[in-house]
Protein backbone atom coordinates (compact mmCIF):
# COMPACT_ATOMS: atom_id res chain seq x y z
CA UNK A 1 0.00 0.00 0.00
CA UNK A 2 1.00 3.47 -0.66
CA UNK A 3 1.03 6.76 1.24
CA UNK A 4 -2.43 8.03 -0.72
CA UNK A 5 -3.96 4.53 -0.29
CA UNK A 6 -3.18 4.66 3.59
CA UNK A 7 -4.40 7.91 4.22
CA UNK A 8 -7.77 6.99 1.93
CA UNK A 9 -8.06 3.91 4.44
CA UNK A 10 -7.74 6.34 7.18
CA UNK A 11 -10.19 8.98 5.60
CA UNK A 12 -13.14 5.87 4.98
CA UNK A 13 -12.42 4.99 8.91
CA UNK A 14 -13.18 8.55 9.81
CA UNK A 15 -16.50 8.38 7.72
CA UNK A 16 -17.73 5.58 9.15
CA UNK A 17 -17.15 7.05 12.35
CA UNK A 18 -19.16 9.93 11.03
CA UNK A 19 -21.64 7.65 9.66
CA UNK A 20 -22.18 5.57 13.01
CA UNK A 21 -22.97 8.93 14.70
CA UNK A 22 -25.40 9.87 11.87
CA UNK A 23 -27.19 6.44 12.23
CA UNK A 24 -27.75 6.54 15.79
CA UNK A 25 -29.00 10.27 15.41
CA UNK A 26 -31.68 9.25 13.21
CA UNK A 27 -32.39 6.10 14.53
CA UNK A 28 -33.53 7.97 17.72
CA UNK A 29 -36.13 10.26 15.29
CA UNK A 30 -37.78 6.64 13.98
CA UNK A 31 -41.02 6.58 16.70
CA UNK A 32 -40.54 9.72 18.56
CA UNK A 33 -42.34 11.67 15.47
CA UNK A 34 -45.04 11.50 14.41
CA UNK A 35 -44.38 10.94 10.86
CA UNK A 36 -41.78 8.24 10.91
CA UNK A 37 -41.12 7.38 7.79
CA UNK A 38 -38.98 9.84 6.03
CA UNK A 39 -36.21 9.08 9.01
CA UNK A 40 -36.89 5.15 8.70
CA UNK A 41 -35.68 6.05 4.72
CA UNK A 42 -33.13 8.43 6.08
CA UNK A 43 -31.76 5.80 8.79
CA UNK A 44 -31.85 3.12 5.77
CA UNK A 45 -29.98 5.38 3.43
CA UNK A 46 -27.05 5.93 6.50
CA UNK A 47 -26.81 2.33 7.22
CA UNK A 48 -26.40 1.29 2.81
CA UNK A 49 -23.82 4.18 2.91
CA UNK A 50 -22.38 2.79 5.90
CA UNK A 51 -22.14 -0.73 4.68
CA UNK A 52 -20.57 0.52 1.01
CA UNK A 53 -17.53 2.20 3.23
CA UNK A 54 -17.32 -1.27 5.40
CA UNK A 55 -17.16 -3.13 1.78
CA UNK A 56 -15.03 -1.17 0.56
CA UNK A 57 -12.48 -1.15 3.49
CA UNK A 58 -12.22 -4.31 3.90
CA UNK A 59 -11.64 -4.82 0.27
CA UNK A 60 -8.81 -2.44 -0.06
CA UNK A 61 -7.05 -4.55 3.24
CA UNK A 62 -8.11 -7.72 1.93
CA UNK A 63 -7.12 -7.57 -1.54
CA UNK A 64 -5.09 -4.09 -2.00
CA UNK A 65 -3.87 -3.27 -5.30
CA UNK A 66 -6.16 -5.07 -7.21
CA UNK A 67 -9.09 -3.79 -9.01
CA UNK A 68 -12.62 -5.16 -8.09
CA UNK A 69 -13.77 -7.11 -10.81
CA UNK A 70 -17.50 -6.07 -10.02
CA UNK A 71 -17.81 -3.32 -7.38
CA UNK A 72 -20.26 -4.67 -4.91
CA UNK A 73 -20.18 -1.35 -3.08
CA UNK A 74 -21.80 0.24 -5.38
CA UNK A 75 -25.16 -2.00 -4.77
CA UNK A 76 -24.76 0.37 -0.96
CA UNK A 77 -24.50 3.78 -3.05
CA UNK A 78 -27.61 2.32 -5.07
CA UNK A 79 -29.52 1.46 -2.20
CA UNK A 80 -28.50 5.14 -0.41
CA UNK A 81 -29.49 7.32 -3.50
CA UNK A 82 -33.11 5.33 -3.65
CA UNK A 83 -33.57 5.50 0.02
CA UNK A 84 -33.33 9.09 0.00
CA UNK A 85 -35.29 9.43 -3.43
CA UNK A 86 -38.22 7.18 -1.70
CA UNK A 87 -37.56 9.37 1.97
CA UNK A 88 -37.98 12.73 -0.46
CA UNK A 89 -41.23 11.06 -1.95
CA UNK A 90 -42.59 10.84 0.56
CA UNK A 91 -41.60 14.20 2.61
CA UNK A 92 -42.73 15.79 -0.77
CA UNK A 93 -45.72 14.26 -2.14
CA UNK A 94 -45.59 13.98 -5.99
CA UNK A 95 -47.31 16.41 -8.64
CA UNK A 96 -49.15 15.16 -11.62
CA UNK A 97 -47.36 17.33 -13.93
CA UNK A 98 -45.33 17.29 -16.54
CA UNK A 99 -41.40 16.96 -16.91
CA UNK A 100 -40.44 20.41 -17.20
CA UNK A 101 -36.67 22.27 -18.93
CA UNK A 102 -35.57 21.89 -15.36
CA UNK A 103 -36.07 17.80 -15.55
CA UNK A 104 -34.37 17.59 -19.10
CA UNK A 105 -31.56 19.95 -18.70
CA UNK A 106 -31.02 17.85 -14.90
CA UNK A 107 -31.51 14.52 -16.94
CA UNK A 108 -28.78 15.51 -19.74
CA UNK A 109 -26.39 16.75 -17.45
CA UNK A 110 -26.49 13.26 -15.33
CA UNK A 111 -26.45 11.29 -19.09
CA UNK A 112 -23.34 13.09 -20.01
CA UNK A 113 -21.89 12.41 -16.34
CA UNK A 114 -22.83 9.08 -17.16
CA UNK A 115 -20.46 9.20 -20.92
CA UNK A 116 -17.43 10.61 -18.55
CA UNK A 117 -17.70 7.92 -15.94
CA UNK A 118 -17.51 5.34 -18.75
CA UNK A 119 -14.62 7.32 -21.01
CA UNK A 120 -13.15 6.82 -17.36
CA UNK A 121 -13.89 3.99 -16.22
CA UNK A 122 -15.29 1.35 -19.15
CA UNK A 123 -17.09 0.07 -16.68
CA UNK A 124 -20.92 0.59 -18.52
CA UNK A 125 -23.25 -1.75 -16.73
CA UNK A 126 -22.25 -0.46 -13.60
CA UNK A 127 -22.09 3.62 -14.58
CA UNK A 128 -25.14 3.18 -16.41
CA UNK A 129 -27.13 1.96 -12.99
CA UNK A 130 -25.24 4.19 -11.07
CA UNK A 131 -26.34 7.62 -13.35
CA UNK A 132 -30.05 6.31 -13.44
CA UNK A 133 -30.09 6.01 -9.40
CA UNK A 134 -28.62 9.41 -9.04
CA UNK A 135 -30.17 10.83 -12.02
CA UNK A 136 -33.73 10.14 -10.47
CA UNK A 137 -32.13 11.49 -7.31
CA UNK A 138 -30.64 14.70 -8.80
CA UNK A 139 -33.80 15.09 -10.93
CA UNK A 140 -36.52 15.24 -8.21
CA UNK A 141 -34.30 17.53 -6.03
CA UNK A 142 -33.98 19.66 -8.85
CA UNK A 143 -37.88 19.53 -8.90
CA UNK A 144 -38.32 19.73 -5.65
CA UNK A 145 -36.11 23.30 -5.50
CA UNK A 146 -37.91 24.67 -8.62
CA UNK A 147 -41.19 24.21 -6.66
CA UNK A 148 -39.84 25.67 -3.57
CA UNK A 149 -38.36 28.63 -5.34
CA UNK A 150 -34.90 28.16 -3.07
CA UNK A 151 -32.85 29.93 -6.52
CA UNK A 152 -33.75 32.78 -8.48
CA UNK A 153 -34.09 32.48 -12.71
CA UNK A 154 -30.76 34.09 -12.34
CA UNK A 155 -29.17 31.60 -10.43
CA UNK A 156 -30.84 28.33 -12.37
CA UNK A 157 -29.54 29.97 -15.24
CA UNK A 158 -26.09 30.63 -13.86
CA UNK A 159 -25.62 27.20 -12.44
CA UNK A 160 -27.00 25.92 -15.72
CA UNK A 161 -23.69 27.86 -17.68
CA UNK A 162 -21.51 26.24 -15.08
CA UNK A 163 -22.58 22.58 -15.37
CA UNK A 164 -22.68 23.18 -19.37
CA UNK A 165 -18.87 24.55 -19.07
CA UNK A 166 -17.82 22.13 -16.62
CA UNK A 167 -19.13 19.18 -19.18
CA UNK A 168 -17.68 20.88 -22.27
CA UNK A 169 -14.31 21.05 -20.24
CA UNK A 170 -14.10 17.69 -19.08
CA UNK A 171 -14.64 16.00 -22.53
CA UNK A 172 -11.95 18.43 -24.35
CA UNK A 173 -9.65 16.71 -21.93
CA UNK A 174 -10.12 13.47 -23.60
CA UNK A 175 -8.65 14.77 -27.05
CA UNK A 176 -6.76 17.80 -25.87
CA UNK A 177 -3.11 17.85 -26.12
CA UNK A 178 -1.27 17.13 -22.60
CA UNK A 179 -0.45 20.77 -21.37
CA UNK A 180 -4.04 22.01 -22.38
CA UNK A 181 -5.38 18.92 -21.26
CA UNK A 182 -3.50 19.96 -17.55
CA UNK A 183 -4.81 23.54 -17.38
CA UNK A 184 -8.71 22.24 -18.59
CA UNK A 185 -7.88 19.85 -15.54
CA UNK A 186 -7.27 22.66 -12.97
CA UNK A 187 -10.11 24.76 -14.17
CA UNK A 188 -12.60 21.98 -14.03
CA UNK A 189 -11.25 21.46 -9.87
CA UNK A 190 -11.85 25.16 -9.53
CA UNK A 191 -15.26 24.91 -11.10
CA UNK A 192 -15.83 21.71 -8.63
CA UNK A 193 -14.82 23.31 -5.79
CA UNK A 194 -16.49 26.82 -6.12
CA UNK A 195 -19.59 24.30 -6.63
CA UNK A 196 -19.08 23.09 -3.36
CA UNK A 197 -18.29 25.99 -1.72
CA UNK A 198 -21.59 27.31 -3.01
CA UNK A 199 -23.85 24.54 -2.15
CA UNK A 200 -22.43 23.37 0.98
CA UNK A 201 -22.51 27.70 2.46
CA UNK A 202 -25.89 27.71 1.26
CA UNK A 203 -27.05 24.09 3.40
CA UNK A 204 -25.44 25.28 6.40
CA UNK A 205 -26.64 28.65 6.20
CA UNK A 206 -30.15 27.79 5.54
CA UNK A 207 -30.21 24.68 7.32
CA UNK A 208 -32.38 23.02 4.29
CA UNK A 209 -32.52 19.43 4.13
CA UNK A 210 -33.26 20.18 0.27
CA UNK A 211 -30.08 22.74 0.12
CA UNK A 212 -27.89 19.98 2.10
CA UNK A 213 -28.88 16.94 -0.46
CA UNK A 214 -28.12 19.47 -3.30
CA UNK A 215 -24.63 19.80 -1.74
CA UNK A 216 -24.24 16.68 -0.95
CA UNK A 217 -25.24 15.47 -4.26
CA UNK A 218 -22.60 17.95 -5.88
CA UNK A 219 -19.90 16.68 -3.72
CA UNK A 220 -20.47 12.88 -5.29
CA UNK A 221 -20.66 14.45 -8.44
CA UNK A 222 -17.58 15.98 -8.04
CA UNK A 223 -15.40 13.01 -6.49
CA UNK A 224 -16.76 10.74 -9.30
CA UNK A 225 -14.91 13.77 -11.46
CA UNK A 226 -11.68 13.64 -9.27
CA UNK A 227 -8.99 11.79 -8.34
CA UNK A 228 -5.91 11.71 -6.17
CA UNK A 229 -5.64 14.30 -3.55
CA UNK A 230 -8.21 16.20 -4.60
CA UNK A 231 -10.93 13.54 -4.05
CA UNK A 232 -9.49 13.09 -1.09
CA UNK A 233 -9.87 16.52 0.08
CA UNK A 234 -13.55 15.93 -1.29
CA UNK A 235 -13.60 12.79 0.40
CA UNK A 236 -13.55 14.90 3.43
CA UNK A 237 -16.05 17.20 3.06
CA UNK A 238 -17.92 14.46 2.40
CA UNK A 239 -17.67 12.65 5.71
CA UNK A 240 -18.19 15.90 7.59
CA UNK A 241 -20.54 17.31 5.46
CA UNK A 242 -22.57 13.90 7.00
CA UNK A 243 -23.27 15.81 9.91
CA UNK A 244 -25.08 18.98 7.74
CA UNK A 245 -26.91 16.77 6.04
CA UNK A 246 -28.33 14.86 9.61
CA UNK A 247 -29.10 18.21 11.00
CA UNK A 248 -30.72 19.53 8.23
CA UNK A 249 -33.16 16.32 8.30
CA UNK A 250 -34.06 16.34 12.23
CA UNK A 251 -34.79 20.30 11.46
CA UNK A 252 -37.09 19.64 8.93
CA UNK A 253 -38.83 16.35 10.36
CA UNK A 254 -39.07 18.58 13.81
CA UNK A 255 -40.75 21.65 11.75
CA UNK A 256 -42.89 19.53 9.86
CA UNK A 257 -44.67 18.25 13.06
CA UNK A 258 -45.06 21.62 14.31
CA UNK A 259 -47.03 22.73 11.00
CA UNK B 1 -19.58 -32.76 -8.98
CA UNK B 2 -22.26 -33.36 -6.63
CA UNK B 3 -26.20 -34.16 -7.97
CA UNK B 4 -27.82 -31.26 -6.56
CA UNK B 5 -31.26 -32.08 -7.87
CA UNK B 6 -31.41 -35.25 -6.70
CA UNK B 7 -30.37 -34.24 -3.27
CA UNK B 8 -33.42 -31.47 -3.02
CA UNK B 9 -35.44 -34.56 -4.00
CA UNK B 10 -34.42 -36.54 -1.30
CA UNK B 11 -34.85 -33.45 0.91
CA UNK B 12 -38.15 -32.59 -0.62
CA UNK B 13 -40.19 -35.23 -0.27
CA UNK B 14 -40.60 -35.60 3.07
CA UNK B 15 -41.55 -32.22 3.45
CA UNK B 16 -44.18 -32.58 0.99
CA UNK B 17 -45.93 -35.20 2.49
CA UNK B 18 -45.41 -33.46 5.94
CA UNK B 19 -47.25 -30.12 4.07
CA UNK B 20 -50.09 -32.76 3.71
CA UNK B 21 -50.39 -33.06 7.83
CA UNK B 22 -50.25 -29.80 8.53
CA UNK B 23 -51.98 -26.69 8.87
CA UNK B 24 -51.94 -22.56 8.41
CA UNK B 25 -48.81 -21.12 9.34
CA UNK B 26 -46.85 -24.52 9.87
CA UNK B 27 -48.09 -25.90 6.29
CA UNK B 28 -47.07 -21.94 5.32
CA UNK B 29 -43.75 -22.25 6.81
CA UNK B 30 -42.94 -25.55 5.47
CA UNK B 31 -43.89 -24.76 1.64
CA UNK B 32 -41.96 -21.53 2.30
CA UNK B 33 -38.80 -23.89 3.11
CA UNK B 34 -39.25 -25.78 0.49
CA UNK B 35 -39.15 -22.54 -1.94
CA UNK B 36 -36.38 -21.72 -0.53
CA UNK B 37 -34.56 -25.13 -1.63
CA UNK B 38 -35.55 -24.86 -5.19
CA UNK B 39 -34.57 -21.05 -4.82
CA UNK B 40 -30.86 -22.37 -4.20
CA UNK B 41 -30.53 -24.41 -6.76
CA UNK B 42 -32.04 -22.18 -9.38
CA UNK B 43 -29.76 -19.67 -8.22
CA UNK B 44 -26.71 -22.07 -8.29
CA UNK B 45 -27.79 -22.65 -12.05
CA UNK B 46 -27.86 -18.85 -12.55
CA UNK B 47 -24.26 -18.45 -10.98
CA UNK B 48 -23.34 -21.23 -12.57
CA UNK B 49 -24.08 -19.69 -15.97
CA UNK B 50 -22.66 -16.29 -15.15
CA UNK B 51 -19.16 -17.71 -14.02
CA UNK B 52 -19.41 -19.69 -17.52
CA UNK B 53 -20.13 -16.07 -19.34
CA UNK B 54 -17.98 -13.82 -17.41
CA UNK B 55 -15.13 -15.78 -17.18
CA UNK B 56 -14.62 -14.70 -14.07
CA UNK B 57 -14.15 -17.94 -12.26
CA UNK B 58 -15.52 -19.86 -9.15
CA UNK B 59 -14.26 -17.58 -6.45
CA UNK B 60 -14.75 -14.39 -8.02
CA UNK B 61 -17.96 -15.86 -8.77
CA UNK B 62 -18.80 -16.85 -5.18
CA UNK B 63 -17.82 -13.23 -3.89
CA UNK B 64 -18.97 -10.89 -6.31
CA UNK B 65 -22.20 -12.20 -8.51
CA UNK B 66 -23.52 -14.73 -6.10
CA UNK B 67 -24.94 -12.47 -3.82
CA UNK B 68 -26.59 -10.26 -6.70
CA UNK B 69 -28.47 -13.58 -7.46
CA UNK B 70 -28.96 -15.09 -4.66
CA UNK B 71 -30.76 -12.01 -3.06
CA UNK B 72 -32.59 -11.29 -6.33
CA UNK B 73 -34.24 -14.78 -6.35
CA UNK B 74 -34.62 -14.97 -2.82
CA UNK B 75 -37.02 -11.47 -3.18
CA UNK B 76 -39.03 -13.24 -6.08
CA UNK B 77 -41.05 -15.29 -3.75
CA UNK B 78 -41.34 -12.91 -0.95
CA UNK B 79 -42.69 -10.58 -3.16
CA UNK B 80 -45.30 -12.79 -4.97
CA UNK B 81 -46.38 -13.81 -1.56
CA UNK B 82 -46.43 -10.06 -0.63
CA UNK B 83 -48.19 -8.64 -3.69
CA UNK B 84 -50.60 -11.53 -4.89
CA UNK B 85 -51.61 -13.24 -0.86
CA UNK B 86 -51.92 -9.66 0.71
CA UNK B 87 -50.82 -11.50 4.01
CA UNK B 88 -50.23 -9.31 7.42
CA UNK B 89 -46.95 -8.32 9.02
CA UNK B 90 -46.93 -11.30 11.20
CA UNK B 91 -47.43 -13.64 8.32
CA UNK B 92 -44.93 -12.62 6.50
CA UNK B 93 -41.96 -12.48 8.68
CA UNK B 94 -42.49 -16.52 9.03
CA UNK B 95 -42.54 -17.37 5.31
CA UNK B 96 -39.30 -15.05 4.45
CA UNK B 97 -37.54 -16.61 7.75
CA UNK B 98 -38.83 -19.99 6.06
CA UNK B 99 -37.31 -19.34 2.49
CA UNK B 100 -34.08 -18.01 3.98
CA UNK B 101 -33.72 -21.21 6.33
CA UNK B 102 -34.25 -23.45 3.40
CA UNK B 103 -32.06 -21.68 1.21
CA UNK B 104 -28.91 -21.85 3.95
CA UNK B 105 -30.08 -25.73 4.90
CA UNK B 106 -29.76 -26.53 0.85
CA UNK B 107 -26.61 -24.66 0.27
CA UNK B 108 -25.18 -26.30 3.46
CA UNK B 109 -26.10 -29.81 2.54
CA UNK B 110 -24.69 -28.86 -0.79
CA UNK B 111 -21.42 -28.25 0.63
CA UNK B 112 -21.04 -31.03 2.97
CA UNK B 113 -21.55 -33.52 0.18
CA UNK B 114 -18.70 -31.38 -1.33
CA UNK B 115 -16.15 -30.97 0.80
CA UNK B 116 -16.59 -33.82 3.72
CA UNK B 117 -18.18 -32.83 7.57
CA UNK B 118 -15.53 -34.47 9.29
CA UNK B 119 -14.24 -31.39 11.23
CA UNK B 120 -17.68 -30.30 13.41
CA UNK B 121 -15.85 -26.94 14.20
CA UNK B 122 -15.80 -25.87 10.69
CA UNK B 123 -19.29 -27.79 9.84
CA UNK B 124 -20.68 -25.46 13.17
CA UNK B 125 -18.97 -22.66 12.49
CA UNK B 126 -20.36 -23.03 9.08
CA UNK B 127 -23.65 -23.62 9.60
CA UNK B 128 -24.10 -20.84 11.88
CA UNK B 129 -22.81 -18.28 9.60
CA UNK B 130 -23.93 -18.64 6.66
CA UNK B 131 -27.22 -20.06 8.05
CA UNK B 132 -27.44 -17.33 9.91
CA UNK B 133 -26.53 -14.80 7.27
CA UNK B 134 -29.42 -16.05 4.77
CA UNK B 135 -31.81 -15.33 7.26
CA UNK B 136 -30.48 -12.17 8.12
CA UNK B 137 -30.63 -10.77 4.92
CA UNK B 138 -34.08 -11.93 3.96
CA UNK B 139 -35.27 -10.45 7.10
CA UNK B 140 -33.68 -7.34 6.74
CA UNK B 141 -35.31 -7.73 2.85
CA UNK B 142 -38.88 -8.50 4.80
CA UNK B 143 -38.55 -5.58 7.53
CA UNK B 144 -37.86 -3.06 4.58
CA UNK B 145 -40.57 -4.49 2.61
CA UNK B 146 -42.90 -4.19 5.53
CA UNK B 147 -41.46 -0.57 6.52
CA UNK B 148 -42.78 0.01 2.76
CA UNK B 149 -46.13 -1.78 2.81
CA UNK B 150 -46.93 0.11 6.28
CA UNK B 151 -46.28 3.38 5.44
CA UNK B 152 -48.00 2.94 1.98
CA UNK B 153 -44.51 3.48 0.46
CA UNK B 154 -44.17 0.99 -1.98
CA UNK B 155 -42.27 2.11 -4.86
CA UNK B 156 -39.97 0.85 -6.90
CA UNK B 157 -37.39 3.15 -5.60
CA UNK B 158 -37.99 1.78 -1.83
CA UNK B 159 -37.91 -2.13 -3.00
CA UNK B 160 -35.03 -1.66 -4.67
CA UNK B 161 -33.18 0.41 -2.49
CA UNK B 162 -34.04 -2.70 0.29
CA UNK B 163 -32.47 -4.98 -1.93
CA UNK B 164 -29.56 -3.19 -2.44
CA UNK B 165 -29.28 -3.12 1.19
CA UNK B 166 -29.64 -7.21 1.55
CA UNK B 167 -26.95 -7.43 -1.55
CA UNK B 168 -24.23 -5.37 -0.05
CA UNK B 169 -24.76 -7.08 3.50
CA UNK B 170 -24.49 -10.62 1.87
CA UNK B 171 -21.26 -9.55 -0.73
CA UNK B 172 -19.92 -8.06 2.37
CA UNK B 173 -19.96 -11.42 4.25
CA UNK B 174 -18.88 -13.39 1.19
CA UNK B 175 -15.68 -10.95 1.24
CA UNK B 176 -14.53 -11.27 4.37
CA UNK B 177 -15.16 -15.03 4.55
CA UNK B 178 -13.00 -15.65 1.34
CA UNK B 179 -10.10 -15.02 2.85
CA UNK B 180 -8.54 -17.00 6.13
CA UNK B 181 -7.70 -14.94 8.80
CA UNK B 182 -8.71 -12.53 11.32
CA UNK B 183 -11.62 -10.94 8.55
CA UNK B 184 -13.31 -14.60 8.41
CA UNK B 185 -13.99 -14.51 12.24
CA UNK B 186 -15.05 -10.98 11.40
CA UNK B 187 -17.19 -12.47 8.56
CA UNK B 188 -18.85 -15.38 10.54
CA UNK B 189 -19.58 -12.78 13.28
CA UNK B 190 -21.47 -10.34 11.30
CA UNK B 191 -24.43 -12.71 10.69
CA UNK B 192 -24.48 -13.61 14.49
CA UNK B 193 -24.48 -9.89 15.37
CA UNK B 194 -26.73 -8.50 12.84
CA UNK B 195 -29.03 -11.37 13.98
CA UNK B 196 -29.46 -10.10 17.49
CA UNK B 197 -29.57 -6.33 16.21
CA UNK B 198 -32.70 -7.06 14.51
CA UNK B 199 -33.78 -9.67 17.21
CA UNK B 200 -34.59 -6.14 19.44
CA UNK B 201 -36.96 -4.49 16.88
CA UNK B 202 -38.91 -7.62 16.22
CA UNK B 203 -38.86 -8.57 20.44
CA UNK B 204 -39.92 -5.15 21.14
CA UNK B 205 -42.93 -5.24 18.50
CA UNK B 206 -41.90 -2.98 15.92
CA UNK B 207 -41.77 -5.32 13.15
CA UNK B 208 -44.85 -8.05 13.68
CA UNK B 209 -47.28 -4.60 14.15
CA UNK B 210 -50.18 -5.15 11.91
CA UNK B 211 -50.77 -2.37 9.76
CA UNK B 212 -54.20 -1.71 11.09
CA UNK B 213 -52.61 -0.94 14.60
CA UNK B 214 -50.39 2.18 12.78
CA UNK B 215 -51.33 4.89 14.37
CA UNK B 216 -50.41 7.70 11.61
CA UNK B 217 -50.85 8.72 7.97
CA UNK B 218 -47.92 9.37 5.67
CA UNK B 219 -48.57 13.28 4.47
Amino acid sequence: MDTLAIVTVFSVVFQIGMLVFGILFSYRLIGKREQSLPSVFFTFALVSWLLADLYWLAYDILRPDTRMPFAANEFGEWAMFLMILAGLNSMYPRRNTRPGTDTLLTGFFMACNVALWIGWSGEWLEDVITGLVMGALVCTLVRELVEAKVYSGRMWAGITCVCGVLILMQSTIFIAPKQIGRILDVCCYLVLFSGIAFFCIGAMRKHSYLLALTGFSWILISMYMSEGIPYLIMFFIDSLFVIVLVRSFRREVMTDDLR
Amino acid sequence: MIYAENILICIAVPLVISVLFLKKSARRFVCAFLTGMVVCLLSAYIAGFLNLVTGMGENDTAVFLSPIVEELMKLMPILFYLLVFLPEDSGLLPVAVGVGAGFATFENCCYILTSGAENLGYVLIRGMAVGVMHIVSILTLTIALIALRRYRAMTFSGVAGALSLAVLFHALYNLLVSEPGISSYVGYALPVLTAAVLYLPSKKGWISQDAAEVPSEPR
